[in-house]
């Protein structure tokens, strides 16, 4: 569970780093309730910065029930964290003030999974864009609001003639995908968290769809934290990626070292199993270790019951994030000896843009 | 074309190789208010004994529909509106009820688009793969309790798993726990091929690598010939041994996976190879441009023209398929839908650019 440590009793509720967001040592735990007894670590102990200049695309990858998701509705604000805090400009986000708060809402927008089910059946799509104009104060009259719709709709390659007036069902995934986009941006935000933003769509506008992402965050400076059980599309449009196992982060840093050079053996096996587009590449044909039920009994590594290389530390007490280089590091005893140090926040080793 | 015979023994005296399933211009229609949509449209192909097919396409481009219509098991509105398959000689199309559900799971079987959803939750795993097995053998034939018993254990070791989970319900298990029952009960009769429908699309990829390779296992161990129908690519590559693209309800292109990725033939195909994501490359976020169509108003023409960096001179494309496009006359590319032609041994592509004559 999180050790607090020094840095953070010393916070008060500002801190006067650079970051837009960060978060420090914070945990997220479910059950232990009367009805749910046993605890659920879905996040364990995540310190990350998000800076204000350059600030990249942030990969969140893991498979269901990793916490991935839990850490971007933590990140959204949505819920609060169990241990730890999350600091929006420097002020702890579990007590902003009336102004701050919607000055937050606006700052951090979600793309979620699946464009249908934010979308009311009975309006027209219009609602789901002129209401952030509205409810926001973005323009001063009905035309200007138009002429900032129709652009938003432009910067992620839509025409405005055949979006606006439509009813949801009557557009495609991906054109209902984009339209979240061009939602994200109307409020011009500084953090956007996009949930498995192309799950559900095809390979061919996967594609349209990532790459109108990765037009928020390089034209316009809006940081991305893509949330992802795909490693393939991490690695294409992430610059930093952060690689989630049961809750703990295992691996982090630049998206290149972290996948082309993986250090943790969970992000091995993840790596290994990539179904790659070459039939002369096929996979290995030794059995990766099974599956086995989340259990949380274990003191130490959560990956401990599963990996190859198990110590017998490993399952006694939880490994610290080894330093492995500049850009990379990794929760794991196997780097105990080579490592450069333990990494606090997971920021630290992450590669800054240019 | 021959005749197909009903003796399971005989093959048609045109497949000379091992053929085991023969598709002969398969069409598969809907009926609906806004017209007749032709979801499968004259699709041919031939499938080898113990050969692993691999089937892509966008969604709508018929591939599900032309899965299900082998098994005939369409629903409504679907019909099958002409055309001819062949399993090991016997013409399905022309079987009664019964004797395609008694072909069902003995010699083509399922495992069904997210099979980890097909359990009844109410019936423990044992009572799912007994129910397979007496659903589909004939009357009489029926092993007695042990040695059915048995083969529950048999058949769960062989896909990985406990004999005790015989005794489980499906909550109790995984998803891919779930996935390899699916797999055991497509495996209890020992089929000659197995139709695989997108059967890891909800798990991860360390676990879709297991039940991938668990598949294989018992491929080959069974000489058993698989369809493995989906969207991802690097399954394909993974898992395929001869791969067949459709678009727009047209099977436009058909050839073994080494030479759809070295050397694809129709410009869709070529587009999607090329546009396919990796991890040794950054930066490629090149779709295909425009959307699939609308299959009640197909295009005129080849239903790839409105797309087809060929037909619209796209730029970027300009320095393939070189010594062909000069012979190309575009105006049939908007005229004539294009044949389904066998250009080189094992390599079918309907494509303008490979029609006789040019």
């Amino acid at each position: 569970m999180a050790t607090q440590t020094a840095e953070r009793t010393s916070q008060t509720t500002s801190n006067g780093s650079d970051n837009v967001l960060e978060l420090q040592n914070v945990s997220k735990v479910f059950g232990g309730g009367l009805l749910r007894r046993k605890l659920t670590v879905a996040v364990d102990d995540v310190s990350l910065g998000i800076p204000h200049d350059n600030p990249g695309i942030i990969a969140v990858a893991g498979e269901s029930g990793s916490g991935k998701t839990t850490l971007a509705r933590l990140m959204l604000g949505i819920i609060p964290p169990t241990e730890g805090a999350i600091y929006f400009n420097g002020r702890d986000i579990g007590s902003l003030r009336r102004g701050e708060r919607r000055e937050f809402r606006r700052e951090v927008q979600p793309i979620m999974q699946d464009p249908f089910e934010v979308y009311n059946p009975f309006y027209k799509v219009d609602h789901v864009l002129m209401s952030p104009v509205t409810n926001f104060g973005l323009a001063q009259n009905k035309r200007e609001a138009r002429d900032l719709v129709i652009e938003s709709l432009e910067t992620v390659g839509l025409r405005h003639q055949e979006t606006l007036g439509r009813f949801p069902h009557q557009l495609s995934g991906g054109q209902r995908q984009r339209i979240m986009v061009a939602r994200a941006l109307l409020l011009k935000p500084r953090i956007i968290v996009a949930d498995e933003p192309v799950s559900m769509v095809d390979a061919s506008l996967r594609a349209t769809i990532l790459g109108s992402i990765d037009l928020l965050n390089k034209e316009l400076g809006i940081a991305v934290i893509y949330i992802t059980h795909d490693l393939t599309t991490a690695f294409q449009i992430s610059d930093n990626i952060i690689v989630m196992y049961q809750g703990s982060v295992v691996e982090t840093g630049r998206v290149e070292d972290v996948i082309q050079t993986p250090q943790h053996p969970y992000t091995q096996l993840l790596v290994e199993s990539i179904p790659r587009p070459d039939p002369k590449e096929r996979w290995g044909t030794e059995m990766a270790s099974q599956e086995t039920g989340g259990d949380t009994d274990n003191l130490g590594c959560r990956f401990a019951p599963r990996c190859p290389y198990v110590m017998d530390e490993c399952t006694a007490q939880m490994p610290p994030l080894y330093r492995i280089g500049d850009t990379q590091a990794a929760l794991c005893y196997l780097h105990r000896d080579t490592a450069t140090g333990n990494v606090q926040s997971i920021s630290d080793v992450f590669k800054t843009s240019n | 074309m021959t005749t197909a015979t009903a003796t399971p023994e005989t093959t048609s005296a045109q497949s000379t190789p091992d053929v085991l399933l023969e598709v002969e211009n398969l069409k598969v229609y809907y009926d609906t208010d806004a017209g007749q949509v032709k979801a499968v449209d004259d699709v041919s192909f031939s499938l080898r004994r113990g050969e692993r097919m691999g089937l892509v396409g966008e969604s709508g481009s018929g591939k599900t529909t032309m899965a299900m219509a082998l098994m005939r098991l369409h629903k409504p509105p679907a019909i099958i509106a002409g055309g001819n398959v062949r399993l090991d000689g016997v013409s399905l199309l022309d079987l009664n009820e019964e004797q395609m559900r008694q072909t069902r799971l003995r010699d083509l079987a399922l495992v069904p688009q997210g099979a980890m959803n097909s359990l009844n939750p109410v019936y423990r795993v044992r009572d799912q793969i007994v129910d397979g097995i007496k659903h589909h053998t004939p009357k009489g034939e029926m092993p007695n309790k042990g040695v059915v018993s048995e083969r529950v254990v048999e058949l769960l070791n062989s896909v990985g798993l406990d004999g005790s989970v015989a005794d489980m319900y499906p909550h109790e298990l995984s998803g891919g726990m779930k996935q390899r029952v699916a797999l055991a009960i497509a495996t209890s009769l020992r089929p000659k091929m197995i139709l695989a429908d997108e059967p890891t699309s909800a798990l991860d990829v360390v676990v879709q690598r297991q039940i991938m390779l668990t598949l294989e296992q018992l491929q080959q161990e069974m000489q058993a010939s698989v369809l493995l129908v989906g969207h991802d690519m690097g399954l394909m590559a993974q898992f395929a041994d001869v791969l067949g693209v459709m678009y727009a309800g047209h099977l436009v292109e058909f050839a073994p996976i080494g030479d759809i990725f070295e050397n694809p033939k129709h410009p869709y195909t070529k587009k999607l190879i090329s546009s396919l994501p990796d991890i040794q490359v950054k930066g490629q976020f090149t779709g295909i441009e425009g959307l699939p169509p609308t299959l009640v108003v197909p295009p005129p023409g080849c239903r790839f023209h409105p797309r087809c960096p060929i037909y619209n001179d796209d730029e970027d494309f300009r320095d393939e398929f070189t010594d062909l496009r000069g012979s190309l006359d575009t105006s049939l590319c908007t005229t004539v839908d294009p044949h389904l032609n066998e250009i080189e041994p094992r390599r079918w592509v309907a494509c303008h650019l490979y029609e006789e004559g040019n």
